[in-house]
């Protein structure tokens, strides 16, 4: 019943009960566990190195010894796919704390007060004019090449798409009768702007901030090829799977397994993030 | 059922009202043409009235007659285009500060949609000690405790404190809707049409109810309705409006048992009547109500009015008092006499 569910374990009780519900959901979470577990334990799951190079073995298929495969320098593919996770998760995620932080700021005020709407909308469209990667490459030119200076550059180049998605949606909850029921209430306009407006368009907010978390997976991907990226030496799924374009058809294998872990994370991702949106809205809690 | 129509004290002269509104106005600017031709709509024009305390004032008229926008004004949601509102004496447009929280604190509103009007995200306990917070009441268990007192008296219980607005019926959100309200101790409430969008079996609940809180806790009220029977049961006076101008304003039952002006009269036809033979005659008006950009010059009315006359489109007809406590903006004498 609905009673037990609105008392204050609910959320928790909730997430429970919609991971046990859903299977895909849970089979999603203990992807997205496994990868993070390879990526910070790499060291003790692979014997093998990252970075040592060992020409005799170039471009070996998958085999019990290299379970991946080994790419043009004879490095371990497994290694450096689990490794690669570290960097590719790292940015993915802070890019999406970026954007989502300040593109949530700026949609909510832009959305909520008039005057500023005009000032901010015509920057979020002139900055949406550019085509992604080459204001990222932008902004990496005058940045130098780290982990903080990608997650810097893809998080300016996310924010105003997450601006759009939260000026519409405040556009919409602003014109509420519950908000101007807190106006008549005399509730100050920053608990408006967090109580009200915020909390009523977060479901999608995290639609928005799961889709980021792929999009800056393979844009720092695109970074790495045109040598705008990372340092070169560390591996990213981005960068193994362009070094391994050259291959394709002696040894495909480079690019199918950072592929796959792309795709499995984003996918978990984004149905974790479904997840996550009902479990956050109590009007769905009811029902799962 | 309790009846509305108790005597309430006559305005004795030395009581002053609680509420003045002095020629309010407001005009919506409806986007520029390419022409650069500014429109306005003209959503309310010209109207005064006052409100006494512990006075339940009924605002009627159909939709586009601007009586919500009036009620928008008095709580703050819209800025006046001009005239004045006077609570106490103090013109409330110009209220910053301290005595706008002060005036927060005093007047309220409850909303049309209870459904729309509660934050699906907060728990009632949140909702209803929204006003309190405000209100500096920082303490939680204080907050609590009369929160709880505020959803007992609405009729609900204390065990639905930490529930969620979707657990609840349109009639109970509209009691979560009116507890938020009366949780600051207001004065003055003003009702946009607070049971226009509840069945009827509820209605007369949430009626009951707002009738026996205004009476427990002294409280006036400006009602905005379009539901003649429900004005009848609960207001004291009647305002009537029409595409932003009173038409008639008086006693309930005097103006619901001799309509004065010819827009009431025909309003009031539209009402069954609540006795079994009795006979009513329809006044059926001529079109629609005209468009708030484009006013007919004169009388607003002319247009739907069955005995407007040529002079009726010149001026704009003042509202003056035609019996004791009663007056009617119609320039009809034969008519209104």
């Amino acid at each position: 019943m609905s009673d037990r569910l609105s008392d204050d374990g609910g959320i928790l009780k909730k997430a429970f009960s919609i991971i046990w519900q859903r299977k895909t959901v849970a089979v999603c979470l203990l992807i997205i566990l496994v990868i993070a577990f390879l990526a910070v334990f790499a060291d003790v799951v692979s014997p093998h190195s990252a970075t040592a190079i060992r020409a005799s073995r170039r471009l070996r298929p998958p085999s019990s010894v290299n379970w991946f495969g080994t790419d043009e320098y004879g490095r371990d593919l497994f290694t450096r796919v689990i490794v690669g996770g570290r960097t590719s998760l790292l940015i993915g995620f802070l890019t999406v704390v970026f954007s989502c932080f300040f593109g949530t700021i700026l949609g909510i005020v832009g959305g909520y007060f008039r005057k500023v709407d005009m000032i901010v909308n015509r920057i979020i469209d002139a900055m949406m004019a550019f085509p992604d990667i080459l204001l990222a490459i932008t902004l990496m030119s005058v940045l130098s090449p780290s982990v903080s200076s990608v997650v810097i550059a893809l998080g300016i180049v996310y924010t105003p798409r997450v601006a759009r998605v939260a000026r519409a949606s405040t556009l919409v909850v602003r014109e509420l009768a519950y908000v101007d029921a807190a106006r008549v209430l005399g509730v100050s306009t920053p608990r408006i702007l967090v109580q009200h407006i915020l909390r009523n368009i977060t479901s999608p907010l995290i639609v928005q901030g799961t889709f980021i978390f792929a999009y800056a997976i393979l844009a720092e991907a695109g970074l790495s090829y045109l040598g705008a990226g990372v340092n070169p030496e560390i591996p990213t799924w981005g960068g193994i799977i362009n070094a391994g374009q050259t291959y394709i058809g002696k040894a495909p294998w480079i690019m199918w397994f950072p592929g796959l872990f792309i795709v499995l994370t984003v996918f978990s991702l984004q149905l974790s993030g479904d997840a996550l949106r009902d479990v956050l809205d109590p009007r769905l809690r009811k029902e799962c | 059922m309790v009846s509305a129509a108790t005597e309430q004290s006559a305005p004795a002269s030395g009581v002053k009202p609680l509420v003045e509104i002095r020629t309010l106005q407001k005009h919506f600017p409806v986007g520029s043409s390419w022409s650069g031709e500014k429109r306005v709509v003209k959503a309310v024009q010209d109207v005064s009235l006052d409100v006494m305390p512990r006075h339940i004032v009924g605002l009627v008229g159909e939709s586009g007659s601007g009586k919500t926008t009036v009620g928008r004004m008095l709580v703050k949601l819209l800025e006046p285009t001009g005239g004045e509102i006077l609570y106490k004496g103090e013109d409330v447009t110009a209220m910053e500060g301290a005595s706008l929280k002060e005036y927060r604190s005093r007047v309220q509103m409850i909303f049309q949609d209870p459904f729309s009007s509660l934050n699906p995200r907060l728990r009632v306990e949140s909702i209803i000690g929204e006003a309190l917070l405000a209100n500096g009441m920082t303490s939680a268990s204080a907050r609590r405790d009369r929160v709880v007192e505020r959803m007992e008296m609405v009729g609900l219980n204390s065990g639905q404190l930490r529930r969620y607005p979707h657990e609840f019926s349109g009639g109970q959100r509209q009691r979560i809707g009116i507890a938020r309200a009366l949780a600051a101790e207001p004065e003055f409430i003003v009702a946009d049409e607070p049971v226009s969008a509840l069945d009827v079996s509820v209605q007369a609940q949430v009626l009951n109810l707002l009738l026996e809180l205004q009476g427990r806790l002294g409280l006036t009220m400006l009602f905005i309705t379009h539901d003649l029977a429900v004005m009848r049961f609960l207001c004291d006076e009647l305002v009537v409006m029409y595409l932003g101008r009173i038409m008639e304003a008086g006693p309930t039952e005097a103006l619901c048992d001799d309509p004065l002006h010819p827009y009431s009269r025909a309003l009031l036809s539209a009402s069954p009547i609540p006795k079994p033979g009795g006979k009513s005659k329809r006044i059926l008006l001529k079109g629609d109500i005209p468009s708030p950009i484009k006013l007919p010059s004169g009388c607003v009315f002319r247009t739907r009015c069955p005995h407007a006359l040529e002079e009726c489109a010149k001026t704009v007809p003042p509202l003056v008092e035609r019996r004791p406590g009663r007056t009617c903006a119609c320039i009809r004498d034969d008519i209104v006499f």
